[in-house]
């Protein structure tokens, strides 16, 4: 993937000054990439703790690495990163394949949550996808999100039965999301506005 | 591959599903980790499904054959699904037919109504064969009426193109079944079938159908009005009196010589 020259210099730059033993500079090298490691660490380990876990692995090993020299294209910080969160997981589940069923592991993990607030989010969010799914005037443009969504079809298998170009099915995504994000935000403002 | 790339690929829904290929999935994910407005997106898109997944579960969406990647257990079950349906579409349709035999049986019953030893033997021949009958039916729901699952096509128009779908009756075949997918949407009362020949002509038709599942539609269709050729199955939906199409399903029927 590319990324702009701004984001490039600034990685190197960031990479120079954990190399140079500037302390600031793997506090915000941690915190910049915290949150899209989690996300990585969260789909492979399917588990918080285990994520986790992970996640302070892979930024004590990064930052080792990076004080050793041993990133040589500092611009793929991303990558280098990402790599070793990978290698992490991979190393983890071969070890824990051993002792303890992955599906075990998946389904404890999938405890609902009691938290009123949490209930309060779950039921707008739901009553904001029902307002979605209705505004939608074509009975084709459910049958979009439904099956790729909970039938896990591919596209090219949608496109081809619903007789969909490809251009219709990412418009019918995106529109979906767009409002999805239009509607939550305007219920997360009201709830803010009405607690002031 | 870009922020202008992965929107316009939809890169985010696919990696949020897990279709993207592995490649990409590394290559996306190398973006992913410092770039803050494909996460704010991954998460929307994440909610969107987690959602939009709770909502089904609570709607207890029954399982459908439409999907046809499914794996043999759920194939399995959606194929039971549409063979319940289909089985009460049959006794419906056989009850239906006995409705009107009786209509029949009352008339002469009332003729005889005077000979009262007559009329209880014949009620109870009626009766028993009824009840045998029924009973057969219950046994033996669709195991002759072989089920036939036709996609949906673009157009309803037959032209020089064979479809891709191929209906083989055998000449012992009383009724077949036909399974559609089909969105049932909620602004439809119910449903209308029509079933066209090549040249137009309405073979077969029924109406005030109400779907079984929300996905998926199960029609008896008398074999006899199927001969080899091309036909479109049409289904209309009726709101407020007005009926609109739902869905085209074009199939190749053939005879099987047996």
């Amino acid at each position: 993937m590319s990324q702009n020259a701004n984001e490039l210099e600034s990685a190197a730059t960031l990479v120079s000054r954990i190399v140079s033993g500037e302390a600031t500079a793997e506090a915000e090298l941690v915190d910049r990439y915290k949150r899209g490691v989690t996300v990585i660490l969260m789909r492979a380990a399917g588990q918080r703790s285990i994520a986790e876990d992970l996640l302070q692995d892979t930024f004590r090993l990064t930052l080792e690495k990076i004080r050793r020299g041993e990133l040589r294209e500092p611009e793929r910080l991303s990558g280098f990163i990402c790599n070793i969160a990978r290698n992490l997981a991979t190393g983890h589940f071969r070890r824990a394949s051993r002792q303890e069923p992955l599906e075990e592991q998946t389904r404890l993990s999938a405890i609902t949550n009691d938290d009123p607030l949490q209930r309060l989010l779950a039921a707008e969010k739901a009553a904001i996808v029902r307002r979605i799914l209705d505004e939608l005037r074509s009975p084709r443009d459910r049958e979009v999100l439904y099956r790729f969504y909970l039938a896990d079809q591919d596209k090219d298998q949608i496109c081809l039965q619903l007789g969909l170009s490809s251009l219709h099915f990412n418009r019918v995504l995106f529109r979906a999301r767009e409002r999805y994000k239009e509607l939550y935000e305007r219920f997360l403002r009201e709830q803010q506005n009405g607690l002031r | 591959m870009d922020h202008a790339y992965i929107q316009e690929h939809q890169i985010v829904s696919q990696y949020a599903v897990g279709k993207l290929d592995p490649a990409d999935c590394v290559e996306f994910e190398d973006h992913l980790a410092d770039c803050p407005q494909c996460l704010d997106e991954l998460e929307l898109t994440d909610d969107f499904r987690h959602t939009l997944r709770s909502l089904e579960s609570q709607r207890e969406r029954p399982i459908d054959i439409r999907f046809a990647s499914a794996s043999p257990a759920v194939f399995q079950r959606r194929v039971v699904a549409i063979l319940a349906a289909a089985s009460v579409i049959v006794i419906g349709v056989v009850s239906f037919a006995f409705i009107r035999e009786n209509r029949g049986t009352e008339r002469q019953l009332e003729q005889a109504r005077t000979d009262a030893s007559t009329w209880e033997r014949r009620y109870h021949d009626e009766h028993q064969a009824r009840t045998d009958a029924e009973s057969q039916l219950r046994e033996t729901p669709v195991a002759s009426a072989p089920l036939f699952t036709l996609n949906l096509t673009r157009s309803a128009n037959l032209g020089a193109e064979t479809p891709s779908t191929a209906v083989s009756i055998s000449r012992q075949v009383k009724f077949i079944v036909l399974s559609l997918e089909l969105q049932n949407d909620p602004d439809f009362q119910s449903y209308r079938a029509t079933l066209t020949d090549a040249a137009g002509t309405n073979a077969w038709s029924t109406d005030d159908i109400v779907p079984a599942t929300s996905g998926g539609l199960a029609l008896v269709v008398p074999a006899s009005v199927i001969h080899p050729g091309k036909y479109v199955l049409t289904i209309e939906g009726r709101h407020g009196g007005q009926y609109s199409i739902a869905g085209s399903y074009s199939f190749l029927a053939t005879q099987l010589v047996n």
